[in-house]
């Protein structure tokens, strides 16, 4: 199993006043290729859970083991993590900090041992599969950028060690509609290639619409493991984790509640459409 | 989130007696009593002082493990400021001498007393910040800042300073934070042993945090213009809330305290 | 009331000169609720700086609240008149307590010290905020913290406000509070609002919507007329809410509902009326 978690919990400042668990007793399995949201209210410990399986903070009881090692044993090379697995944190376009883009998307593979010109072509694959043009943007200075540039430009940063899993935490958050889609569309083609993607988002509607499999979590503890359309479909429990639903779900959910007879497991626009079409068609069939 | 709350000081809400009284009356009360553990040097003024700290301890209903807290960490320190002391304290009927050791017992006592005098200021100001919120803190200090105004220095203008500046302080640290393990995903190695290494290594943490304070500052400085600032020197003389009896009171306790400390 | 007419601004950058408002016109009525969408970069968030003087007029016309903010003499009384929140919660704050920080706006504008905490009380009641004065900011969630720093801007009570994307860095709850609290400020309290935003779905419940692109107006008119054409929100790189996209998709396969849904709610009683 690529990733597993087991009974994994996380403490704050252990023995004092402010003690607070941030995790209770996790466990999960990650395959390879899924495409997983995560959602949960603020401060339901989805940060924490990143860090953990980024390997930046260690559990206070429990294990993650990633292809077959435990991340945190002692003899653990934590460097084979950072070229496995990528984390694109939130507001990611601040942590940009070198006087070229080309520089800055070329950091994280200072320690790889590929030579100058491999680090010039995985640079150059990296920015275009971020939608640039190598040539224009390798020697501009990423402080010139516009805000969503700069994002993409830190997302090829990330994308350069050419990770196996990525970790995503609120990607499109302050994005507009076009680029929240142009975003959502790259993502998807990286899951195509076979790149596991755990995405953090509170918006239901990205998750519902392009996630395979959702982890709910709240106050530490893993409430919900399952499709979107399996826990989408308990519209009342997910709102009462202040989750929501996506509009998809939530447009099945007023039509059924209004007498339409249409499936509850709908989450995502390209299957809420053919099921109203089929139900506006066909009357009483049912398929 | 780790370092924001650290940030937010080691507080503990209560309703002791202690975390009733004025910020400016315990910031005051806090200095009175330093002094008067410094002025301390008799066996009597010893005694004073060790039954203030019971007492203070009592009336701030917090349990004694917490209120000596991290001092009990301190220990080794501790072991070496008394040893230091011992040893390099020439006194002039040294017990045993050998280069420039000696050991006397004027050495031992003065150990004990440097000792003993850190030891009862940090429990005093583990006491202050635990019966008092940080912010309170901070408007006590601004509050003492305005005798500036006599030699004729903005303290409107750096109290202002120091206001904003301490509210961006929980927001940098955990920007920081986030920062820097992002950066150490992307592989920043920051835990190299090498000085010029670790040096070359903080520029992907410095960068960005300069970069975003200064968006930060500018940021906020749009928003206070959009409020009407334009100096301090234009805004309503703001009148402290009067300090409530109780906290002179207590002011007086401690003046007294340090009066006793300098008859004994 | 704000008048602005074909304004220009523009600013030195790395390629040359870039145009961010290049002849911008929006007329917003006393107590109109006026949405300006665009995408990021559009110019929206300049043109609202004009409002109360924070960006200076290069060129074009800009009367605001009856006065000419071309006008250097007006720039004060402009800031009062109009207040303005912005989009990160962070960084509107000048002080670690609540209550000092909501106080900030009145004094700068030099009000009585004995009617400030009365001012402050009011101010946070009305955003719902109340029994807060005395917490740090920074230990708030996002939407309580764009409620306090909106409270900071009540305090003083403004004609008009403007929010700048006040929602764009908020999760779902804080959205919706902000959301609510703005909607309330305008039935209730009769306020004259401008809110900016890329979230078609916030700019449902305004009296009248402006669809802005590469620094102008493209159209304006109610939300049922703006956010249901389509190629005026492809021209505006937006994308429209869910029940218009249905609705379109639903007309292309035959079957047409009487109007152009723009919530939820009103596509599924519409379509189950249609059955």
């Amino acid at each position: 199993m690529p990733i597993e978690v087991k009974n994994l919990s996380f403490t704050y400042s252990a023995g004092t006043p402010f003690e607070t668990s941030a995790l209770k007793n996790i466990s999960l399995e990650i395959k390879n290729g899924e495409f997983i949201g995560v959602m949960g209210h603020t401060g339901c410990g989805k940060s924490t859970l990143i860090r953990a399986l980024a390997g930046l903070l260690r559990p206070s009881e429990g294990s993650i083991v990633v292809d077959g090692s435990d991340i945190n044993g002692r003899r653990y090379d934590r460097s084979k993590l950072r070229r496995k697995l990528g984390v694109v944190f939130q507001y990611p376009e601040c942590q940009l900090f070198e006087t070229t883009v080309e520089k800055d998307v070329a950091f994280g593979l200072k320690h790889s041992g590929l030579n100058k010109d491999e680090v010039t072509e995985r640079v150059r694959w990296a920015l275009e599969i971020c939608g640039f043009d190598f040539e224009k943007i390798a020697k501009a200075s990423p402080m010139g950028l516009s805000g969503g540039e700069k994002r993409r430009v830190a997302i090829a940063g990330v994308l350069a060690v050419k990770p196996e899993y990525l970790i995503l935490d609120e990607p499109i958050a302050g994005l507009d509609p076009l680029g929240r889609e142009a975003f959502l569309e790259l993502i998807t083609g990286l899951n195509a290639d076979g790149m596991t993607i755990i995405m953090v988002s509170h918006n239901a509607d990205c998750i519902g619409e392009y996630a395979r499999r959702v982890l709910l979590l709240n106050g530490g503890e893993l409430v919900g493991d399952g499709s979107p359309q399996e826990l989408f479909s308990d519209v009342e429990r997910m709102r009462s984790l202040h989750l929501g639903v996506s509009r998809s779900r939530e447009i099945a959910w007023l039509l059924k509640k209004g007498g339409m007879d249409i499936p509850q497991d709908i989450c995502s626009y390209d299957r809420l459409l053919p099921a109203v079409l089929a139900h506006l068609r066909g009357g009483d069939e049912h398929d | 989130m780790s370092m924001t709350e650290r940030m937010t000081g080691q507080f503990i809400p209560g309703a002791s007696l202690l975390h009733s009284l004025d910020a400016r009356a315990k910031l005051f009360g806090f200095i009175l009593l330093t002094a008067a553990v410094i002025l301390a040097d008799t066996v009597a003024g010893y005694a004073l002082i060790i039954a203030l700290m019971l007492l203070l301890t009592a009336v701030s209903k917090l349990p004694v493990s917490t209120v000596v807290g991290s001092v009990r960490r301190m220990f080794w320190f501790f072991v070496i400021i008394f040893i230091m002391n011992c040893l390099f304290y020439s006194a002039e009927d040294p017990i045993w001498s050998w280069w420039i050791i000696s050991l006397s017992k004027a050495g031992a006592v003065q150990g004990f007393n440097v000792m003993f005098r850190i030891l009862i200021i940090l429990v005093l100001s583990n006491i202050f910040t635990l019966v008092t919120p940080p912010l309170e803190i901070t408007s006590a200090i601004q509050s003492m800042l305005k005798p500036l105004k006599l030699l004729r220095l903005p303290a409107d203008d750096i109290a202002m300073i120091i206001s904003v500046a301490i509210q961006f302080i929980p927001t940098l640290l955990q920007e920081a934070d986030t920062i820097k393990m992002a950066q150490i995903a992307r592989g920043a190695r920051f835990e190299s042993r090498k000085l010029h290494e670790r040096a070359a290594a903080m520029l992907p943490l410095i960068v960005p945090m300069f970069l975003s304070a200064f968006k930060r500052a500018d940021e906020l400085a749009t928003a206070m213009e959009a409020r009407g600032y334009r100096g301090a020197k234009h805004r309503s003389g703001k009148k402290a809330a009067p300090m409530p009896a109780g906290s002179y009171a207590s002011i007086l306790f401690c003046a007294a305290v340090c009066a006793a400390e300098i008859i004994i | 009331m704000i008048k602005a007419k074909d304004l220009i601004f523009s600013y030195d950058c790395e390629g040359g000169r870039h145009r961010s408002l290049d002849g911008a016109c929006i007329t917003v009525r006393d107590g109109e609720l006026v949405a300006v969408l665009g995408h990021n970069g559009c110019g929206k968030s300049t043109l609202v700086k004009h409002f109360n003087a924070l960006l200076e007029v290069q060129k074009g016309e800009l009367t605001v609240a009856g006065l000419d903010a071309k006008s250097e003499a007006n720039i004060w009384t402009l800031r009062r008149k109009v207040g303005m929140v912005f989009q990160n919660p962070d960084n509107q704050f000048v002080s670690s307590v609540v209550a000092e920080d909501v106080a900030f706006g009145l004094e700068n504008y030099g009000v009585d010290g004995s009617e400030i905490p009365e001012r402050v009380s009011a101010a946070l009641a009305l955003v719902g905020m109340a029994g807060f004065e005395r917490r740090s900011p920074h230990m708030l969630s996002g939407g309580q913290k764009q409620r306090v720093a909106l409270a900071g801007v009540l305090a003083m009570d403004p004609d008009i406000l403007v929010f700048d994307e006040v929602t764009s860095m908020l999760d779902p709850d804080g959205r919706r509070e902000v959301l609510s609290v703005i909607k309330r400020l305008h039935s209730q309290q009769g306020k004259t609002i401008v809110m900016i935003t890329h979230y078609v779905e916030e700019a449902v419940f305004a009296d009248r919507v402006y669809l802005m692109h590469d620094g102008r107006m493209l159209a304006d008119g109610a939300p049922r007329e703006m956010l249901t054409d389509l190629e005026l929100l492809r021209r505006t790189g937006l994308t429209p809410p869910t029940p218009v996209r249905m609705y379109h998709d639903l007309k292309a396969a035959g079957f047409e509902l009487p109007y152009c849904p723009l919530t939820n709610e009103e596509l599924a009683e519409e379509l189950c009326r249609l059955k």
